[in-house]
């Protein structure tokens, strides 16, 4: 399972190694990149990235495990986000979290059999005023209800 | 230069100099994990913590520099910086940091190979705490093998990254790296990407507990058992500084020896697990080639078939010699003299060594190509060879008198040819080798662990090899050996009772080497007067 | 309310308040174009210098002064980084800024970039805001397309461009030096100061990192003058209009625009319409979550600004308010709190990695019924040990590299210290006797 950006890609990377003045400064928009064209990050795509940016897989490595957002195990398609800090345990995150894992029966963490859904529990999602909180993949849903969060999920393709 | 006060000590020190460092030099003891002389500073285990007057927080010894005050400034009218590292507040923090760091620790201390040389060890015990008020559960990893010989127990690991930054800055390799965030954290090598490099078995030098250890070594001993011989690395030119590790007369490890002249602080894996090649085929008694395979015989008579040999087959005059750049000078001087002596013609020359390329690391640690260790000392000895032996040795006759190279003698067609038309060849080496094979009669002589004496290395320093075992069976010094023929052919009555004898005729025998004598040598050598 | 006109937030809900050619049309870029053509570094820098514009981020260090040690004559390139790494629980205003308003924060970056002579500014924005990073590079490139980025700006002879960062989801890279190892595609582990890094950041070039509201509020001081954003507020010395966020148990959560000063009672009764149904207000974290819990007695009277907040024990960090009525519980707040930092340690300093997990270890056990009347000290003992003692008179005691030893463990110790007897009633029976 060798990897390739796409050419499209390939171009708005070779971009960021222009504008950036070191090419390891690329390396966060670069994961970014690759992760969202492969789903997650591969030991061969790590590896070709590292090459890309003129450094080690290893070095490379100790970046991606340090950031939560970057994933080197396969996720469901859709990625359930729930914030659980204050602001959002105070509205009720919970009850999001419990609902999630009967929904799909998964446990926070885990992927449903089929492939589709991620259920994880993250921290501070930033927007306090509207918990609580639901990031899915990029989106933000928030002061969601179990009801509310419902009628989301079901109208996901 | 600022004054600094550091505790009682009163120190001037150049402006930008570390505490730590200032502390280092006058003897005070601020304990640190993190902090090594020859890496970046980290600054995260806090162990070093000291108070600095005028600085609300505790600051870290190993990153914090000595300013300098303009004179109206100047606290108590004279100091740049006061700084303690034993008040009550410093205490306190050390006790905390080792708290912090113990709360995950195995405590396994009696199956753990640190023991005896950790710092978590040593530190815990003067400043620590007894007790633990830790009554969660522990974080728990399996140990995983790194490469190169190198495993780790990540419960023992307190994250100090010494090993990450060697790696990095040293060797500029990178294999390891700290992987996830937090509490989670550990030292990780990539997928099929393990650590493998000339110098790997250094992280587990300085790794300050008992996570990174050696294969070679690991559940083999307790150091406690071990003997500590300061010592010098022959197996290339660099003459790496080492201790040798031993007990019961066997050598368990070597460890690299600081000293900023020779290696820094770092030697490489081949010298590091040299020995190990030593302990193959030890020759214990002279041996003669018989018809089928070789015959042992006494030093008395294999010293007077020597004499048999060069009388029967031209005599003194057709004695040719090779001495060896693995060998200490000693012996390569005496090989001299009694070549000198037997004969007025050039009769002496270097038993050719394997030569490879240099390897040099980012940091400027060098692994030298020339294999030949103490290839620079042996040439002082004997005076140097412009173009190899083929030209001045001719297709003769005679006896060939040879100092192995400790295995790594390259067979060469030039040597070849010189074995071939000599007619008798005697062989001082101490393991069976390549050039045993070729060999009429075999005198054993000490090992490179069994030898003393003095090497030179590619920079012209001096250094004085230790020996760390007893000599096997009936071998000799070569030094003794040398003597002895000497005596034997030439009726030179020297009287040397050691290696160190030697060592002071070659003092006042060869002007670069006036200054490398014995006492002035100590641990860390002495350069050839006339260099660096 | 009050007449108060909001400043930072005027357009905030208009149509098309996202867009360059609104902005515009609002008067927007006639600062960065007086800055770029009309002034010079010294002029902005004394300018932002007598404004008192104080960071927003939560350090509330002055903007100007920070700008000023960055080293005149100095070779290498300056870099200024607009922090937009927003994730201090209780704070989402930045996100607001940036949602509503792009081009102040690029006006304003183009006048601090005029003042330290940058010709690279980066936006880091946190990975999680992917959304917002679309929009910000959405309003550079129009920006890029009309001369108000890229060669020779406003066709004078300035160069600026800006590149939008979008971070990998990590606290600890809203503390300025993880910041900047982190642009660099480093793991996050701060860096120790000095060298600050308005001497050796970015590259090890001198770099200035401020916070997105701090940006956003420099077009109206170039606009208006120093003397008239002295003005405004309770104080000359802390002063400039001010977003606070309310969330947790309040009617109307959300971002509210008021002047530095504002008190806490009125931001969370008038602005947030009070308490969720009413309630009796148990307490507030005043600043974002690493400032210490208040309780409603300490809230009266209380002004939101620097100084009155740290003469109350506590910080004005970020501005952001968590509100919690008289059914919050006290020891699963707390414990939440400790598992965020737990989970957001960086793990360089042994104080901090070890003793953030130690604490949610010890919080849980408590939230679970088995705690001990002993480790109600030893939670505060820890605390101490990681981050100091919580006491703002005498400075920071913190045994980290950066301020996050600090930002756990006071606001665990003030939870501890003020609402002990929430903790003494989770002890199991045997051990409250």
């Amino acid at each position: 399972m060798s990897f390739a950006f796409t050419a499209d890609r390939k171009k708005r990377f070779n971009a960021l190694l222009k504008q950036y003045p070191d090419k390891r400064s690329a390396a966060l928009p670069a994961l970014h990149l690759a992760q969202d064209q492969e789903g997650y990050l591969t030991t061969e795509t790590i590896e070709t990235l590292a090459q890309m940016l003129d450094i080690t897989p290893a070095s490379l490595m100790d970046t991606i495990s340090f950031h939560t957002l970057f994933h080197t195990k396969p996720r469901g398609k859709y990625l359930l986000q729930v914030c659980q800090t204050l602001s959002c345990s105070l509205a009720g995150a919970d009850e999001i979290v419990d609902h999630l894992s009967h929904k799909y029966q998964v446990k926070a963490g885990e992927t449903t059999p089929d492939g589709k859904y991620t259920l994880l529990k993250v921290e501070c999602l930033g927007a306090c005023d509207t918990a609580p909180v639901v990031q899915i993949n990029d989106d933000y849903y928030e002061k969601v209800s179990k009801d509310k969060l419902n009628r989301i999920l079901d109208k996901l393709p | 230069m600022p004054l600094l006060k550091l505790d009682d000590h009163e120190l001037e020190v150049p402006k930008g100099t570390k505490i730590l460092d200032a502390a280092l030099k006058v003897g005070i003891e601020i304990p640190h994990y993190c902090y090594h002389p020859a890496l970046s500073i980290a600054g995260s285990c806090r162990m070093c913590l000291v108070e600095v007057e005028g600085m609300p927080k505790l600051q870290t010894a190993c990153s914090t520099p000595v300013r300098e005050l303009p004179p109206e400034k100047k606290i108590d009218g004279r100091y740049d910086m006061v700084v303690h590292t034993t008040t009550g507040k410093v205490t306190a923090a050390r006790k905390l940091v080792l708290e912090f760091l113990l709360l995950n620790h195995p405590l396994d201390c009696p199956v753990c190979d640190q023991a005896g040389e950790c710092l978590l060890q040593d530190y815990s015990f003067k400043y620590g705490e007894a007790h633990s008020r830790f009554v969660e559960d522990k974080r728990v990893q399996p140990g995983e093998e790194l490469g190169s010989g190198v495993v780790i127990n990540l419960n023992r690991c307190i994250l100090c990254t010494r090993c990450v930054r060697f790696n990095r800055e040293i060797t500029g390799t990178g294999e390891l790296f700290v992987e996830n965030r937090g509490y989670h954290n550990k030292i990780a090598v990539f997928d099929g990407k393990p650590l493998d490099n000339p110098l790997a078995g250094n992280v587990a030098d300085i790794c300050p507990v008992g996570a990174l250890l050696l294969k070679d070594y690991i559940h083999s001993t307790r150091v406690w058992h071990l003997s500590h011989t300061p010592s010098v690395c022959t197996e290339c030119s660099a003459g790496c500084s080492i201790t040798v590790d031993a007990a019961n007369d066997r050598i368990y490890r070597i460890v690299s020896r600081e000293n900023e002249q020779a290696n820094g602080h770092f030697i490489c894996d081949t010298g590091r697990y040299a020995f190990h090649t030593y302990a193959e085929g030890v020759l214990t008694e002279p041996l003669m080639r018989a018809k089928r395979g070789w015959k042992a015989l006494s030093w008395d008579l294999a010293y007077r078939t020597v004499a048999d040999q060069i009388d029967r087959h031209g005599g003194k005059g057709a004695v040719r010699a090779l001495a060896s750049p693995t060998f200490p000078n000693e012996s390569s001087f005496l090989l001299g003299q009694l070549m000198q002596r037997l004969s007025d013609k050039r009769n002496v020359a270097l038993i050719p060594v394997k030569r490879e390329a240099d390897q040099t690391f980012p940091a400027g640690f060098k692994i030298s190509g020339d294999k030949g260790g103490n290839r620079r000392g042996a040439e002082d000895m004997i005076g140097k060879l412009a173009a190899g032996f083929k030209s001045f040795f001719k297709d003769e006759e005679g006896v060939l008198l040879v100092m192995d190279a400790d295995g790594r003698a390259e067979v060469t067609a030039d040597l070849k040819g010189l074995f071939e038309s000599s007619s008798f060849k005697v062989v001082l080496a101490s393991n069976e080798s390549n050039i045993t094979a070729m060999a009429d009669l075999v005198l054993p002589v000490a090992g490179p662990f069994e030898r003393e004496g003095t090497v030179t290395n590619d920079q012209g320093l001096v250094q004085w090899l230790q020996l760390a075992l007893e000599r096997k069976g009936q071998a000799r010094p070569a030094w003794l050996v040398l003597a002895e023929l000497d005596r034997l052919l030439t009726g030179e009555a020297s009287l040397y009772t050691c290696a160190g004898d030697v060592t002071w005729k070659i003092n006042r025998a060869i002007s670069a080497y006036s200054q490398a004598t014995r006492f002035k040598l100590g641990l860390k050598g002495q350069l050839l007067t006339g260099t660096g | 309310m009050s007449d108060y006109q909001p400043i930072l937030t005027m357009h905030a809900g208009q149509p098309g308040s996202a867009t360059r050619d609104y902005y515009l049309a609002n008067g927007g870029y006639r600062a960065a174009r007086r800055a770029v053509l009309d002034m010079n570094s010294d002029d902005i820098i004394q300018m932002v210098k007598y404004s008192n514009l104080q960071g927003r981020g939560g350090a509330g260090f002055p903007a100007g002064v920070k700008w000023s040690f960055v080293p005149r004559d100095d070779k290498r390139a300056k870099y200024l980084i607009c922090n937009a790494d927003e994730g201090e629980p209780g704070t989402f205003k930045d996100r607001m800024l940036i949602n509503h308003n792009p081009h102040q924060l690029i006006e304003g970056m183009i006048i601090a970039s005029r003042a330290i002579d940058c010709h690279l500014a980066f936006i880091y924005i946190r990975g999680e805001f992917a959304k917002e990073a679309r929009l910000l590079e959405a309003a550079v490139e129009e920006c890029r397309a009309s001369n108000i980025l890229g060669k020779k700006i406003f066709g004078g002879k300035y160069d600026l461009d800006i590149l939008v960062y979008r971070g990998g989801g990590a606290y600890i890279c809203g503390e300025e030096m993880a910041l900047i190892e982190s642009l660099e595609g480093k793991r996050g582990w701060p860096r120790i100061k000095p060298p600050f890094p308005a001497i050796e950041g970015y590259l090890r070039c001198p770099t200035i990192v401020n916070n997105v509201e701090t940006l956003s509020n420099l077009p109206h001081i170039v606009n208006n003058g120093a003397e008239w954003f002295r003005g405004i507020g309770a104080s000359p010395d802390s002063p400039g209009p001010k977003l606070y966020c309310l969330s947790g148990h309040v009617r109307k959560p959300g971002v509210y625009e008021a002047p530095m000063g504002t008190k806490l009672t009125t931001l969370i009764f008038t602005h947030a319409g009070g308490t969720t149904e009413g309630k009796k207000l148990k307490a507030a974290i005043p600043g974002g979550s690493s400032a210490p819990v208040l309780t409603a007695d300490e809230i009266e009277d209380l002004k939101m600004d620097f100084p009155s907040l740290t003469a109350a024990g506590s910080m004005l960090g970020s501005g952001g308010i968590i509100v919690m009525d008289e059914t919050t519980d006290m020891v699963q707040a707390c414990y939440n709190l400790a598992r965020f930092y737990a989970h957001e340690s960086c793990g360089q300093c042994t104080p901090c990695r070890e003793g953030t997990t130690w604490l949610t270890k010890v919080l849980r056990r408590f939230t679970q019924g088995r705690g001990r009347m002993e480790d109600i000290d030893l939670i505060g003992d820890i605390t101490d040990n990681i981050g100091g003692l919580c006491d703002f008179s005498k400075g920071s005691f913190g045994k980290t590299i950066c301020p996050f030893g600090e930002a756990v463990s006071w606001p665990i110790r003030a939870f501890m210290d003020k609402f002990r007897d929430e903790f003494e009633a989770y002890l199991p029976k045997e051990e409250a006797a």
